[in-house]
């Protein structure tokens, strides 16, 4: 196993609130963690932490470290642009851009000044299938991405995500604002998608964490109380907190 | 327990019809008295509006004064004017939104701006004839007139565009950044493609406050008798407020018909300016939804 972001007492704030306690973790490559807790329990704050989402924050302050494969994410010298193309990130709500489905997939490119029309079909092609997408909308590229189902809107994201050669994913609680079969469709593709990249999702929804993940932590009030194997986490937890919590006893 | 619930069901229900009566009431009086004037404007100016009225200088005899010089004038302040304060205005909201810091200051500049928007439009009047008239030594000229009206409406585009650009969520911000996209291609395809409804609004809604402005160009000493038209920039003026306003004045009462029509004119042209942006607006709304 190899791993692929590290964070090492990690100490975040915003403004006078102090978000996340002393949070180390190591995150293993081509595996999915989750990250389970009770709300404002600061695991949304770890994820965009990651790859550098809460930086468009003015009172956000970070102390301690993560890197990425080596390199400090939060060096002066690092290119922000760039890890985040290599660290994508789904959100909860869908959010696709106000454009055709093709568009949404192509933009990502499209930054990056990629324009050459065939590589953009390619990449748009494969992407969607990646995500499962393509036999739903492969007629109607042209279309609005607005106009798409809550679900099939967020494989478009994930789409997107992937067709910029993310090699992390981050999902935050990707699937709360889906019915249940939209749910399905999306765990199944990020277990698809487990083969190639590193999946680390936080989930309010704690049988999906049992069904999907490899990994867990448990955040309390700011804190990483445990993280281990998912099966051990959820059967054999060390601390009596995580044992109330997966048990439902509070939450 | 039943009927005390019924009874509070119907007290609620008359609330409603009350308020819903009441702003109809209110709202009726608003368009009313426009429609009140309009008409009795229409009936005085009409007769009076026809082609040699719109092609003709102003003249001492009433019936063959025009406004030609008028509204020309008025097309090359409104041009001036916005030349001047759209980019400005649009430039300082964007910066002041996406790239200014949080601080003091910034809040000072806020307050500010927030109060310039509501000085009354003579004391920019003032301000233009100081700097601009006097100061820069531009004279009574077109520039002059346009750069005050700029000032004018600056604040109103600066706080149209924070407006607009605080208005498109979060979200959308989101999804480009995770895609590594720097914050100029996040600004230049996203934000400002969703915000320019919103800011289009604003920049129409600030052109038509400065049509129909007249203190302060009389204050930097713009003309009413103009018997050519402007053809540079430090040519004299004249506008159809001021136009307007020099013929009401009169005593002789078809100066004043020729004020109805002339009123009429500056109605028109404000309203196609509206049209335009509802248009636009209608437009660009139809490809940005959420």
């Amino acid at each position: 196993m190899q791993k692929i972001i590290e964070a090492s007492n990690l100490r975040v704030s915003f403004g006078k609130t102090q978000v996340l306690k002393n949070v180390s973790m190591t995150l293993h490559k081509d595996k999915i963690t989750a990250i389970i807790g009770p709300s404002g329990c600061g695991k949304s704050t770890f994820l965009r932490c990651l790859n550098r989402m809460n930086d468009m924050y003015d009172n956000f302050k970070l102390e301690g470290a993560i890197s990425f494969k080596g390199d400090n994410v939060y060096a002066k010298e690092t290119d922000v642009i760039e890890m985040r193309r290599r660290i994508g990130m789904v959100f909860q709500k869908p959010n696709p851009f106000p454009s055709s489905i093709y568009e949404n997939v192509a933009f990502g490119l499209r930054i990056q000044n990629i324009n050459d029309k065939k590589i953009l079909d390619e990449v748009v092609e494969r992407s969607l299938k990646k995500a499962a997408l393509w036999d739903e909308v492969k007629d109607r590229l042209g279309n609005s991405a607005l106009r798409l189902s809550g679900g099939q809107q967020q494989r478009l994201c994930i789409a997107r995500t992937i067709a910029v050669e993310s090699e992390v994913i981050l999902f935050d609680e990707p699937c709360s604002a889906l019915d249940p079969t939209s749910t399905r469709k999306i765990e199944d593709l990020i277990l698809e998608l487990k083969k190639h990249y590193t999946i680390i999702i936080v989930t309010h929804n704690m049988h999906q964490a049992k069904r999907i993940s490899d990994f867990t932590g448990f955040f309390h009030l700011g804190e990483l109380v445990e993280f281990g194997e998912t099966k051990k986490i959820f059967e054999d937890a060390k601390e009596k907190l995580t044992r109330d919590y997966v048990r439902g006893d509070f939450g | 327990m039943k009927k005390s619930f019924l009874k509070k069901l119907s007290r609620n229900e008359m609330n409603d019809r009350i308020f819903s009566v009441v702003g109809l009431l209110a709202t009726l009086l608003g368009v009313g008295v426009f429609l009140v004037l309009l008409a009795d404007v229409a009936m005085d100016g009409l007769k009076r509006l026809n082609w040699s009225f719109l092609t003709s200088f102003p003249s001492r005899n009433p019936f063959d004064a025009g406004i030609l010089s008028a509204w020309v004038g008025t097309v090359w302040l409104m041009a001036v004017t916005g030349a001047i304060a759209i980019p400005l205005g649009i430039m300082a909201g964007i910066y002041l939104e996406e790239y200014g810091k949080r601080n003091k200051l910034a809040g000072f500049i806020e307050v500010n701006i927030a109060n310039l928007a509501g000085i009354p439009s003579i004391i920019y009047g003032l301000l233009g004839l100081g700097l601009f008239v006097r100061f820069l030594d531009l004279g009574r000229s077109v520039l002059a007139g346009g750069a005050t009206l700029a000032l004018l409406i600056l604040p109103i585009i600066i706080l149209a565009t924070r407006e607009a650009l605080r208005a498109v969520p979060v979200s959308l911000r989101e999804a480009s950044f995770a895609l590594g996209a720097t914050k100029w291609q996040t600004l230049k395809y996203q934000i400002l493609p969703a915000a320019f409804p919103g800011i289009l609004t604003g920049i129409i809604l600030a052109m038509s406050r400065a049509i129909g402005e007249s203190a302060p160009l009389i204050m930097i000493g713009a003309l009413a008798y103009i018997a050519f038209l402007p053809q540079q920039l430090s040519d004299p003026f004249t506008a159809l407020p001021i136009q307007i306003f020099n013929w009401v004045s009169r005593p002789q009462h078809e100066f004043a018909v020729n004020a109805a029509a002339g009123i009429l004119v500056l109605l028109f042209i404000t309203l196609m300016m509206n049209g335009l942006a509802i248009w636009l607006r209608y437009r660009f709304e139809k490809k940005v939804r959420w």
